[in-house]
């Protein structure tokens, strides 16, 4: 059978995980036939992880050990901006790790984020496993945001393997959005695909042309804005609200902020088809000696959301511009627009699209499902070789080399399609120099990142500027980025492969494979527990049914009342094991319960 | 004198040079080395040469030529690599294609194409040379070349289908292309085999024209001004290309890049060998002295030949030291060539400031170009000439 991969959009909000299935690719939908999973995880108080819907559901009572948005912290360094914004404002805990990378405590044990988003990519894997039984796929593409560096794009690699996934390829969610557009039509197009998610914001322009060539002219975008960023600005409305109407800030209650944010959410998508939601939260917070309980309850319009988020709006619209300028396009050159992403259902955004680009976005493709669909088009593409469809990237970020004085020097300006490779000749920068230290820097929109460095050695001491050093940079198809630097006066060479950093070392992220494959026991152990909970939960609803009538019949003998007392104990025990996830106790109190049943059967069918 | 090489089977080397790697693709045991010029576009001499070269290097051999039967050789089934032996010679003659052929020719285009079709070539032609059409399989030295050529039509495209780009590029080609330059050679890839009443019918101009490095987009030819009086003997590259048939000799540059080559093809014990034949090689158009004074002091100046001379005829005691001199003197060119790409480069930049108007741009360029070549006479006036521009 031909080798298949699955392709997973591993979103800050939500994931999906989608095939392609005899030519049609398709979105695999999870067990609760939802196409999207929230890309949620949780610690249980009895150390269970739980992911997707279950760990959602259980968000507000268990605030401080879920984690969601976990992909606005991967790759990034513990001191970083983003990072020190989001540690105000999510409910769990970041704290530094080993390397300076951001580590998330959950009931006292510390977690890497790609570890995090190693569960939400292994529970992808399962819905997969699950639709498709007896093909257990390990080949993955992965996508990203287009504009995610280095680091980033190699911790979510990370991410994968952690999983046991074999990643054949990181591809942008934008450009994915673009394969799953134009797969098996005959296009001849210049498309923009807009892509504002939970957490980021892309822009890419691509050209499409002769049977099934996508070609990237252009990326550009924010890793710091998306949806996330609306429904802070709602929250900081309630928040603010609140605070002036009973002097009291809801962030300080972890559960009243998980609640606000689920509100605001919940009233932000509304908005999208209605004028005005309303936001209703009794009991949100005690105060005062006498815990008196206050509620929150306002009425948010469309026009005010538009109002507190307009500024995003825009941030998105000039980034669209700055990127068709460099790109020397027109916004009337473009003949299509791709809207991609949940956020893009919010009437300003749609609006504020058309108006840029002069023209009504594309209705056809679905705004949640098309990154997954297009990672599934490209990894079959990759793998079935009698498939004509190619993709030509770019690279989001321009490479070079920090010379003297702090200069940056472009060896690979942005948007280069890859694979590429560039050189440029420098020179010494002092006199009697004879060792030369290359610093390969990605140049990125907050500050330049150093990606790697080495040293040349045995330059003849010379006057400065008169020894010549050829650099030569490359990127290959996987995006591997290799540095030499030569010496042209020896032939002297030294060399690199730029192995970005997620941070976390080669044995830690083997251990944490190990963690993982653990944890897929426990998982079969869940699966045990689902099924377990399912039979008790028949008998509490048997055993209770049948109760009234029972206790009418035994209520007048001692003994009755006694075997009725039990009866309520072992179904009190049975539900608080439902509720505590235990299927110990689970098991042991439903054969109790079983027991009480068959008795309470045999009560009821004594003629009396 | 026509002979007929044949592939020797451990026949994997890289560093060749594209044209070298062509002829070797093309020799098939049956071919003359006369046939194989025609074939490959390139001068009989060259291929002599480079022959002589790959024979050194044991990846081809004249000897059993007529003790074996021609065999078309299959190295597809030893080397371990998953292409098609017409997949490598495909790949293999578009290769050569990069340095003997221009922008327009590479895709295939005529001068006078619009945006439009250079946008179509590139889509039908590029994607074939993209390394995902080959994902995950053993390619060997084809992915570095598949890579090679699919940047360098990226490039052709990108510069093809910028305005700007395209007419800085078109300025820059005819300096560095007089007369039949611009002319594709075509032969050097799809001739059909040579016929034997014909083999010597178009020794292709462009083996003995600079390529232009692969890395950059060929840049203006301005010959490299003479740098010193012990550098005027030097004849500057297009007056090389101007009095065919090409020089004894390849301009310096090749030779020390081919050799370069052979140097790293080797390893170990191999390597110290391959060098000292090369040295011996090289001494022996040093040694017969005053037939070609110019083309020889584009190899090594007189100093340098000398020392290879008498390196040569001490062969047999001190042919280490002679390698090792050898070597020098051969990236003391390298160096030189690296300057002349600068040299060349900051020319193009001044030259395209002026033409835009922004004389002090200008200036500045033609400045750092005379830095790498105090006392430039050309220069000088130069300068003279956009200081006056700038000043109004």
């Amino acid at each position: 059978m031909e080798e298949r991969v699955i392709g997973i959009d591993l979103g800050t909000t939500n994931s999906c995980v989608a095939i392609v299935d005899n030519g049609v690719p398709e979105v695999i939908p999870n067990r609760g036939g939802y196409k999207t999973t929230p890309s949620m995880v949780a610690i249980t108080e009895a150390g269970k992880r739980l992911v997707g819907h279950i760990a959602k559901r259980q968000a507000i009572t268990n605030a401080e050990n879920t984690v969601y948005t976990a992909k606005r912290l991967i790759g990034r360094k513990y001191e970083s901006g983003p990072v020190n914004n989001a540690r105000q404002s999510v409910s769990y805990e970041i704290v530094e790790g080993p390397h300076g990378d951001v580590r998330i405590k959950l009931r006292e044990e510390l977690y890497s984020v790609p570890e995090i988003s190693a569960m939400i990519l292994q529970e992808m894997k399962l819905i997969a496993d699950e639709h498709l039984p007896g093909e257990s796929i390990d080949k993955a593409v992965i996508t990203v945001p287009a504009y995610f560096n280095d680091s980033q794009r190699q911790a979510t690699k990370d991410a994968g393997q952690i999983a046991g996934l074999d990643v054949i390829r990181i591809i942008n969610e934008p450009t994915a959005a673009a394969l799953a557009y134009g797969y098996g039509k005959d296009l001849d197009k210049l498309v923009a695909v807009f892509d504002l998610g939970g957490g980021t914001f892309d822009i890419s322009i691509l050209e499409i042309g002769d049977g099934g060539v996508f070609k990237v002219v252009a990326t550009a975008g924010d890793t710091f804005l998306g949806g996330e960023d609306f429904d802070a600005r709602v929250i900081d409305w309630l928040v603010s609200g609140f605070t002036e109407e009973h002097d009291v800030d809801l962030r300080e209650d972890r559960m009243a902020l998980q609640r606000l944010k689920d509100a605001a959410e919940k009233a932000k998508c509304e908005l999208s088809t209605v004028g005005e939601a309303d936001l209703n939260l009794p009991f949100i917070i005690s105060v005062g000696r006498s815990n008196e309980a206050l509620h929150l309850q306002r009425t948010l319009t469309r026009d005010a959301l538009e109002e507190l988020t307009r500024d995003l709006v825009e941030r998105c619209v000039d980034i669209c511009r700055g990127t068709l300028a460099d790109a020397q396009l027109e916004a009337s050159d473009v003949d299509e627009v791709v809207l991609v992403g949940g956020m893009t259902r919010m009437p300003l955004v749609q609006g504020s699209v058309a108006e840029f680009f002069g023209r009504d976005p594309c209705k056809g493709v679905h705004p949640d499902e098309v990154v997954g669909i297009g990672a599934a088009i490209q990894g079959m593409a990759l793998l079935d070789e009698t498939e004509d469809l190619i993709l030509l990237d770019v690279t989001p970020h321009a490479l070079g080399v920090m010379t003297f004085g702090k200069q940056f020097e472009e060896l690979i300006p942005q948007n280069t399609t890859v694979p590429t490779s560039h050189t440029k000749i420098f020179t010494t920068s002092r006199d009697n120099q004879t060792a030369v230290k290359i610093l390969v820097m990605q140049r990125e929109a907050e500050e330049d990142q150093l990606l790697g460095e080495f040293i040349l050695t045995g330059l003849r001491s010379a006057a400065k500027g008169q020894v010549e050093i050829e650099v030569a940079f490359s990127i290959d198809s996987d995006g591997i980025v290799s540095v030499s630097a030569k010496d042209l006066e020896t032939g002297q060479e030294q060399s690199i492969q730029v192995t970005a950093s997620s941070g976390l070392t080669p044995e830690e992220i083997e251990q944490m494979m190990e963690d993982a494959q653990d944890y897929l026991v426990d998982r079969k152990q869940s699966d045990e527990f689902e099924a377990a909970r399912q039979h008790a939960e028949k008998l509490v609803a048997d055993v209770e049914k049948l109760f009234p009538e029972v206790e009418k019949i035994v209520a007048s003998s001692d003994f009755g009342r006694e075997a009725i007392g039990k009866a309520r104990g072992v179904l009190g025990k049975t539900q608080s094991a439902i509720e505590d996830q235990d299927l110990t106790a689970l098991k042991e109190h439903s054969e109790a319960l079983s027991r009480t049943l068959r008795m309470f059967k045999g009560v009821v069918s004594r003629p009396h | 004198m026509a002979r007929v090489p044949r592939r020797l089977p451990q026949s994997t080397a890289s560093s060749l040079t594209p044209q070298e790697e062509h002829l070797l693709a093309s020799v098939d045991g049956s071919l003359t080395s006369d046939e194989l010029a025609f074939i490959t576009g390139q001068t009989p001499e060259r291929v002599d040469e480079s022959l002589e070269c790959l024979a050194l290097l044991g990846l081809v051999s004249f000897k059993a030529a007529d003790s074996l039967p021609p065999e078309p050789p299959k190295p597809e089934s030893v080397d371990g690599i998953d292409l098609a032996p017409e997949k490598r010679k495909w790949i293999d003659d578009m290769f050569a294609r990069l340095e003997s052929t221009d922008f327009y020719g590479l895709l295939d285009l005529a001068r006078d194409c619009s945006k439009t079709d250079v946008k179509k070539a590139y889509y039908k032609l590029g994607p074939k040379f993209h390394p995902d059409r080959h994902y995950r399989k053993q390619l060997g030295p084809y992915k570095q070349k598949i890579e090679q050529i699919f940047t360098t039509l990226t490039k052709a495209h990108d510069t093809l289908r910028d305005a700007n780009r395209r007419a800085a590029y078109d300025r820059s080609m005819p300096a560095l292309k007089p007369g039949s330059r611009i002319k594709r050679s075509d032969a050097t890839s799809q001739h059909p085999p040579a016929r034997p009443s014909q083999p010597r019918a178009q020794p292709g101009p462009s083996p003995s024209v600079p390529p232009p490095r692969r890395s950059q987009p060929p840049k203006g030819g301005r010959p490299s001004r003479p740098r010193s009086a012990e550098r005027d003997s030097r004849p500057s590259q297009p007056e090389a290309l101007a009095t065919p048939p090409a020089p004894p000799l390849a301009p310096a540059w090749q030779r020390v890049k081919r050799e370069r080559g052979a140097v790293q093809a080797r390893s170990g014990r191999d390597r110290a060998a391959a060098r000292d034949a090369m040295a011996r090689k090289l001494g022996q158009p040093a040694a017969s002295p005053a037939t070609t004074p110019a083309a020889r002091s584009k190899v090594v100046d007189a100093r340098t030949s000398k020392r290879t001379v008498s390196g040569s005829f001490d062969a047999t005691s001190g042919v280490q030291q002679s390698a090792a001199e050898m070597i020098r003197a051969r990236f003391d060119k390298v160096g030189d060539v690296a300057r002349e790409k600068r040299y060349n480069r900051y020319l193009d930049e001044a030259r395209a400031a002026q033409l835009t108007g922004d004389f002090a741009t200008a200036v500045t360029a033609y400045e750092q170009a005379l830095l790498l070549n105090p006392g430039d006479s050309f220069i000088l006036t130069k300068i003279a000439e956009a200081k006056a521009l700038r000043d109004g």
